[in-house]
């Protein structure tokens, strides 16, 4: 591949779909050093934002890669591709509607890690106190969980399937533990799976670049909250087994503590709902009971009597 | 692309812990079924009817791509505690076309089964024996209910009046047994092709018995509990035309059934 007659890159060849606060940015980073690769450094978010696409189109894309030097692997990393807020769905099928043998990479937290990663990138950026109580908030169920996709950012399975469903095998699955383990390891799976050459390493790989732990400090979840929290994980989770054929078991921080389970019923009710909202006129009751009559009940059924169940 | 909102056209009602899920999964690798993970606990909550709608729950299904054969999975429809006959009807009312799929499983496992699930989301204590929790009842114990959701034929019955043949009963024996063939008869019961067979199928997917430890019943405490089951195994073994003694303890087999019923009903178990 060389640069087309009008010097315009062609369309991404992969794209790092996230998610938040995953080291997106430190494979990034990576992958422009590697010398079949471009990757510019910027977060386009482009896919995840309807109103941008109309309004500036595809040129308008394309014209982000304009230093692009004819490297045969061309991509870009933008973490809200996958976050619930973003709608997965639809982005996956805009997506396919440009790009239908895109590569693409994941790269997944454990989800409670993930929220107090991102509740510091907050704080950083303003739009959360330096002494804000995470947990109060989602206890609570604060709007702002909602705004900030907090819990919904971390529903991987919701956010991983429709991608799954339209691009297969296309799509490469890291755990972001890996990284910290074995950096090298997951850098060579990358390129293998974006075709660039597997035995570039560049320097200081293993250097974590883009924490922000250093610069902020933000009162940290105990073990008991982040037991409660990871409720609204928990079953996304389980299908997230089930979806990559992977072990999780190790972000399990353990059940919740059952004298406290009144705060954990508290975390469910703050999950956000994966599918689309309703939309107004479509609500309203449908349930009229009018044809009980005909309905043999069944506790008329079996000589079974329940009330012994409860002392 | 894009298809307009589909009506599911089968629906997994149960039961609680008797691989649901791992069938819903393993549906949703076939070409022709559209089976996404969305637990939607529809029909068994009237006020969520309520408040969302039917086509709200319709518009949840966003990956479907035109599949002729659509469906999910929520075990609650089959749930004592959300009293199936008002889950049956609505359902009926919605989607009176629909082919329903319910898996019964040995009572006794599918309870035990039901609490290490319940623990493991903090909702049952942990530490205690299964027996000691029976006998202590309270309102965590009753609210999940992991004695009621064993009690399936009573609970799945009224969909059986309502759907009549459109209902398949799915033994959680013979996935154990033979998953490929139980996955079959999924298929052929949906009007599926018969011919695919994904891939894992004799894994065991949302278990959660190596993630907690749990005192489990002695041979007597299963003589015991099983009172509680005994007559909805009868009668769906009379129902369902199959010998199903092998579910009852070995103690009730050698034995006999005491009558316990009594004492439970005095409210002094």
């Amino acid at each position: 591949m060389s640069p087309s007659s009008a010097g315009q890159a062609p369309l991404p060849s992969f794209l790092v779909i996230g998610a938040e606060r995953s080291a997106t940015r430190w494979l990034r980073f990576n992958l422009d050093r590697h010398p079949e690769v471009f990757s510019p450094p910027v977060e386009i978010n482009w896919f995840s934002d309807a109103e941008m696409m109309r309004a500036r189109g595809r040129r308008w894309y394309q014209s982000q890669f304009d230093a692009w030097e004819g490297e045969p692997v061309l991509g870009e990393s933008s973490a809200r591709y996958l976050k619930l807020a973003s709608s997965p769905d639809q982005v996956a099928a805009r997506i396919q509607r440009s790009i239908p043998d895109v590569r693409l990479v994941a790269i997944l937290r454990q989800p409670v890690d993930r929220l107090e990663s991102a509740v510091r990138m907050y704080v950083k950026q303003g739009r959360l106190a330096a002494d804000v109580d995470v947990y109060d908030l989602i206890c609570r169920n604060d709007p702002i969980v909602a705004e900030l996709d907090l819990i919904g950012a971390g529903l991987y399975a919701s956010c991983l399937y429709p991608f799954l469903q339209t691009f297969g095998e296309q799509l490469l699955v890291l755990d972001h533990a890996d990284i910290g383990r074995k950096p090298h390891e997951v850098y060579a799976s990358v390129l293998r799976h974006l075709d660039a050459d597997p035995t570039f390493v560049p320097p200081d790989l293993d250097r974590v670049r883009f924490s922000d732990r250093p610069t902020v400090s933000v009162p940290e979840l105990d073990d008991e909250q982040r037991r409660i929290v990871y409720t609204a994980f928990r079953l996304d989770v389980e299908e997230l087994e089930a979806q990559i054929g992977r072990d999780l078991s190790a972000w399990d921080p353990g059940p919740p503590p059952f004298d406290r389970r009144a705060e954990a019923d508290a975390v469910l009710a703050a999950v956000p709902f994966t599918g689309p909202a309703p939309e107004p006129g479509e609500t309203g009751p449908v349930d009229d009971d009018d044809d009980d009559d005909d309905v043999v009940d069944a506790a008329d059924v079996p000589p079974i009597t329940r009330s012994a169940v409860a002392p | 692309m894009a298809a307009p909102a589909p009506h599911p056209t089968f629906v997994i009602i149960g039961a609680e812990r008797a691989a649901t899920r791992w069938l819903r999964f393993h549906l949703d690798q076939h070409p022709d079924i559209c089976a996404p993970p969305l637990h939607l606990d529809y029909f068994g909550d009237p006020e969520r009817m309520a408040t969302l709608g039917f086509r709200w729950y319709r518009r949840q299904f966003t990956t479907f791509k035109g599949e002729p054969f659509v469906g999910e999975a929520s075990p609650s429809y089959m749930m004592w505690k959300n009293q199936p006959a008002q889950v049956a009807r609505r359902m009926y009312k919605a989607l009176p076309d629909a082919r329903l799929i319910a898996i019964v499983r040995n009572p006794i496992d599918r309870f035990t089964s039901a609490v290490r699930h319940h623990i493991r989301w903090g909702r049952l204590p942990q530490g205690q024996s299964l027996y000691s929790m029976i006998l202590q009842g309270g309102d965590a114990f009753t609210s999940v209910d992991p004695i009621g959701c064993s009690v399936m034929f009573s609970s799945l019955y009224p969909f059986v009046d309502r759907f009549g043949d459109q209902l398949q009963l799915l033994f959680y024996d013979d996935l154990v047994a033979d998953p490929a063939a139980f996955y079959r008869s999924a298929l052929s019961h949906i009007g599926a092709s018969t011919d695919f067979v994904p891939d894992g199928l004799d894994q065991r997917l949302f278990s959660d018995a190596d993630a907690v430890d749990i005192e489990p019943l002695t041979e007597l405490e299963r003589q015991i509990v099983y009172q509680f089951f005994g007559p909805d195994v009868d009668l769906l073994s009379d129902w369902a035309g199959r010998d199903l003694t092998s579910w009852e303890p070995r103690s009730v087999q050698d034995l006999g059934t005491p009558d316990l019923t009594s004492v439970f009903l005095s409210g002094e178990l």
